[in-house]
Formats: structure tokens, sequence, C-alpha cells
């Protein structure tokens, strides 16, 4: 079974089509990106842009794009992206959802909300077909999250995002990037800031940029130092402790279990079942969660090894 | 000769130890702040810079992008970073031996 929904941001499928002992759902939330050159004026092949594309700022260096160089940024660019936010968390199925079984006669069996059908998802099995209970195994999956970044081309249309970016020339070193203009320079890993033994942090810019792009704010928003009503882009909102700088949110590169925050709403929306906001609905969790058995799922056991499955 | 070389060794220890910020708090002293508008805002900018050196982590970025004088004894230090500006305003003041206080009353930012 496929369930989609489209929003604003991004849109979401999730899938539950394989279910076993060992295979969770999938939700693949995929973002529409497109992307547009900024050429130096005048086709000339070196020219200069301003900061923030704001002409009261700072002018940088840029150069023309070439077919070539513009290509292999945008690989890198999704490659890299995706590389960082795919596939990281698994949220826990804490409702009798997706279930599969394996009945006595070795089918593999699906329940959903409107019934249940055969593991080829094709056929529907008769109303009222029960599995035998006693023999049967039904396990319970928990859902897989992914992200899928198309670097849609811009005469489509239809992105959910459209990003604006300049070639820096060789001298230049920075450049004052914002959610929709960006630079080549922004996949790169640069020290943003340091922690308070004066180590520095180092972040590529564009995983925190995809981060915005799902709706994540910056990781100190909603502490007395950073209001949610004041500007959440104030330095304080990208960390004051370290633990907080380390943040892909913040300054750094780590990944938390809240950032899984765009999936559980998302399932929160498919499922018609739960509450983001409440920690026990689709719990977020860093490491693999094998689909469970009814006993495991009354003591909430969450099982992150590989389990002996007959 | 060798009676300059002992102050002309404190002298350079006193700016190197400013520029990497052990000093407390940020200062800049000496009668040449006194002498007049252009060496009285050149000390205070010193010592807001020796200042921002020591507090200011995040140091990635443009940098500096602007130094504004809001009035005489105030300036606004712009820091470009991405997605934003982030906007330090200073406030100081010179005693009569021209020694430079600075002391930050604002933090303010402009978003992108």
């Amino acid at each position: 079974m496929k369930l989609a929904m489209s929003l604003p941001q991004f849109e979401a499928e999730l899938n539950t089509d394989r279910c076993d002992a060992y295979t969770n759902a999938e939700l693949t939330l995929t973002l529409k990106l497109g992307f547009r050159q900024i050429n130096p004026a005048g086709g000339t092949a070196e020219g200069a842009y301003h900061d923030y594309g704001d002409p009261a700022e700072t002018t940088r260096k840029i150069v023309k794009w070439t077919t070539g160089s513009w290509n292999l940024w945008k690989q890198n660019f999704v490659a890299s992206a995706t590389r960082f936010w795919n596939g990281k968390f698994w949220l826990s199925n804490n409702f009798p959802l997706y279930e599969c079984e394996k009945n006595p006669l070795g089918i593999w069996i699906q329940h959903n909300p409107v019934g249940i059908r055969p593991w080829d998802g094709k056929s529907w099995l008769p109303a009222g077909f029960r599995a035998d209970d006693s023999t049967s195994l039904r396990y319970r999956p928990n859902i897989w999250c992914l992200l899928k970044i198309e670097d849609r081309d811009i005469k489509l249309g239809g992105h959910h995002h459209v990003i604006d970016v300049v070639r820096l020339h060789k001298s230049e070193t920075w450049f004052g990037s914002h959610a929709k203009l960006y630079d080549s320079l922004d996949i790169n890993s640069v020290k943003k800031g340091r922690n308070s033994k004066g180590k520095p942090i180092m972040q590529r810019a564009h995983v925190h940029e995809i981060g915005h792009l799902l709706g994540l704010a910056h990781v100190d928003v909603g502490k007395p130092h950073c209001p949610p009503g004041g500007d959440t882009n104030a330095s304080n909102c990208y960390g004051v402790a370290d633990v907080d700088k380390y943040s892909v949110m913040g300054q750094g590169m780590q990944l938390r279990l809240s950032h899984a925050m765009p999936w559980r709403k998302a399932m929160v929306a498919l499922s018609g079942k739960g509450n983001a906001l409440a920690t026990g609905d689709w719990e977020a969790k860093l490491q693999k969660l094998y689909p469970r058995l009814p006993a495991e799922v009354a003591t909430n056991a969450m099982l992150t090894t590989r389990p002996n499955r007959k | 000769m060798t009676s300059t070389a002992p102050r002309n060794l404190a002298m350079i220890i006193l700016v190197l130890s400013g520029m990497l910020g052990l000093l407390g708090p940020a200062h800049a002293t000496g009668k040449r702040c006194q002498m007049n508008a252009i060496e009285r805002s050149k000390c205070i900018i010193e010592a807001i810079l020796a200042d921002i050196s020591r507090t200011y982590t995040q140091v990635g970025g443009g940098g500096i992008s602007a130094i504004k004088q809001n009035s005489t004894t105030s300036f606004t230090v712009s820091i470009a970073q991405e997605e934003r500006t982030d906007l330090l305003t200073y406030e100081a003041t010179v005693d009569a031996k021209g020694k430079v206080s600075v002391r930050k009353i604002g933090e303010d930012t402009k978003s992108r």
C-alpha cells in the first residue's frame, strides 16, 4: 500500500508494500528543488555579486558557470545533502497499523485500516479472512525515514523551492548566503564557530539549509535567549551551550532526534493517528528498529539489534 | 637604547595579549587616545575589536562588514554571517588619562 500527500514544503509517501520480520515501512519525503544560475552581468566571464543579493552589502567576485561546473555542483549538492539526511531515523510504530503476518500456509499477508491483503499487494483477501492466531506470527513494522532531493529542471516548474546559486571566484572564501541564495562553496565544510574550549566547529551550510527547507528551526529556538516571537536567526539561536552548537541546526553537523520532526508530522498526517508533540507517538530513534511481535509491542520494546526470528 | 627596550617589550606584549583577548575587560589606554577625534575613535574601535576577538565565538562567516559610529562614544559593528548580519553595539568611555573602556550595550540581528 502506498499513501501519499503533497504539502507546500515537500511531498510525503508511505510505502508499506514490503513487510516481513525484518523489513519496515518506508516514509519518503521528497524535496523538488529548482536551481538557477547567477552569472556575471552582461555575459562576462567574471563579475561581482552582493552578499545576500542585497545591493547595500559587500560584493564578492563571481565567475560564470560552465555546463560542467554547474552539473557537478548540483550533483554534489544533491548527493551530499541526501547522504546526510536520508535513512537516518526510524519511527517506532505505536499504533496497530500496517501489520503483516505469515499465515500457516506460509503466505505473508498485511493488515491495513480497511482490511488485509496478500504480500503482493494486488489482490485483496476476502472480507472477514483471519489467519490462525495460534500459529501465525504478526509483525508490526516501524517506519524508516527517507529523503529524496530532486534536482528538477527550472523550466518544468512545480518546485517546492527555487534556489539561486553564485559561482565564487577562486580568490573568494565566503559569500553571504541564505535559504534561497547559495554559493558554490556552500557544500564545503567550513569553520562556523568555536566551542567553549576554543576548538573549531565545522559545518556544511547546505545540510543546515535543507533542514530549514524541511521545516526545522534553529537549535535554540524556544529557549529564553531565543524566543519564538523574536528573530530566530539571532546568533544565540545557533546554540549557546557546546552541545547545542554541535547540532546541524546550530553550528555543527550532528543529527538530533528532534530533527525527525518532519517525518513524525508526516506520519501523523498520513496515518491519522497520534500527535507529533506527544513524545510517545511515532517516537524517533537514530538506530534501526526491527518490526515487533505483539508481546514486544506490549512491553514497548525497541529492537535495535537484529532479533532471531523463525 | 637600553632603557627603552623593556618598555618596547612591554608594549609588544600588551598589543599581542590584547589581540589574543587576554586582557579581561576590553580597553585601550594612553595619551594618544585623547589627542584628537581620529585617535580617540581609533582607540575605541581597537578596544571594541579586542572585545569581539575575546567574546564573539561564531568565527565563520564573512567577518566584519561595517563599523558605524552612532554617536561620539557609540559604535555598531556588523558581522556578516550565513542567513544574517550580527549587529553588536558598544558604548565607550575615555577617562582623563586616556584610558578607553568599552561595554557592549546591544546585540541585534538583521535576518536575510
